[in-house]
């Protein structure tokens, strides 16, 4: 095994950078679609959510969260990240933070701003970049209430 | 040494930045209303369809005839584009899947409307330059208010669109 060049490093690095953009974009996808089954897709088997009390553990326990929390059909969700500090720590593991701002419906009745922040660690594996963790602290959340609807 | 794999993977991220500038570009003219500009994003037979099919349209033409008759004057727009998955798959083609905000006054019937799309995209390279062919959307959920319902709301800046160059 060759040293990897400088050159060639920091391309992987760019590769890497562009992966793992793409990955939250699938996550951020399927949870605005309610696509729970394709949730796994991003996710590694033993991926960890915390999200103030809740921290599911496993895919198919953070995929059952969201679906639970957000899989009502009255419930509009949409998700945007901005702002990606991603750092390739290795070959196969880095770590983002991501500027959310998300947008929820809850029929006529009610709906919420809400910003805040993810921290993300991911890791490479023969399937490409999964997510192994996501932390999601709130900066501050607005509720708007339509008492008027019944 | 760079080996081919090097190459293949920086034709892949110079390809994927110039899409995700191309899908900019056509976004930043759409709410200027740079109807010639925005030409230059499109190619001539490009298929697109919106609101999950309701619209269909076939033709450069035929699509910025329907951007002239919807995104009127007194309608201000803007959409900005979020969560890119850009994939090339081929030296000339490739496809995209992307989260789009929109944000619209209708300062004429004073309402506002707020909304999210998912568009699939598909785009194809000719003369080293990449162009949207085809583009179809739905709309995630869409609202709309009365912007007198906001007693405090009032607009103050609007921008002056004009032929030409962008402002």
């Amino acid at each position: 095994m060759t040293q990897l060049s400088e050159l060639e490093k920091q391309m992987r690095i760019l590769s890497d950078i562009e992966s793992i953009k793409k990955l939250k974009a699938k996550y951020w996808r399927y949870v605005d679609n309610k696509l729970w089954d394709n949730l796994a897709e991003v996710f590694t088997a033993d991926a960890t959510l915390e999200y103030g009390q809740d921290n599911p553990r496993g895919r198919d326990a953070i995929a059952e969260f969201l679906r639970k929390s957000t899989g009502n059909k009255k419930i509009v969700t949409i998700h945007q990240g901005h702002n990606p500090e991603i750092d390739i720590i290795d070959e196969t593991n880095a770590t983002g933070i991501w500027a959310l701002h998300d947008y929820l419906i809850f029929g006529s009745r009610m709906s919420l701003n809400g910003w805040g922040y993810y921290h993300d660690e991911y890791v490479k594996t023969n399937d490409g970049w999964k997510i192994k963790s996501t932390r999601i602290t709130r900066l501050r959340e607005e509720w708007i209430t339509n008492k008027q609807v019944t | 040494m760079a080996k081919p794999s090097d190459h293949e993977a920086i034709r892949v991220l110079a390809d994927t930045e110039a899409i995700k500038k191309l899908k900019h570009r056509y976004l930043r003219c759409l709410d200027c209303k740079q109807w010639d500009e925005i030409r230059e994003c499109l190619t001539d037979d490009i298929a697109a369809s919106f609101y999950g099919g309701k619209i269909k349209l076939r033709g450069i033409d035929s699509l910025i005839d329907f951007f002239i008759q919807f995104l009127t004057p007194t309608r201000i727009s803007s959409h900005t584009g979020h969560h890119p998955e850009i994939d090339i798959t081929g030296n000339s083609r490739a496809t995209g899947t992307w989260s789009v905000q929109t944000y619209m006054i209708d300062t004429q019937a004073n309402v506002s409307l707020g909304g999210m799309s998912v568009f699939h995209e598909v785009y194809a390279k000719s003369g080293g330059v990449w162009k949207i062919s085809s583009m179809s959307c739905y709309r995630i959920y869409e609202e709309m208010w009365n912007r007198n319902d906001i007693s405090s709301l009032k607009l103050t800046q609007v921008i002056q669109y004009k032929s030409g160059n962008s402002p």
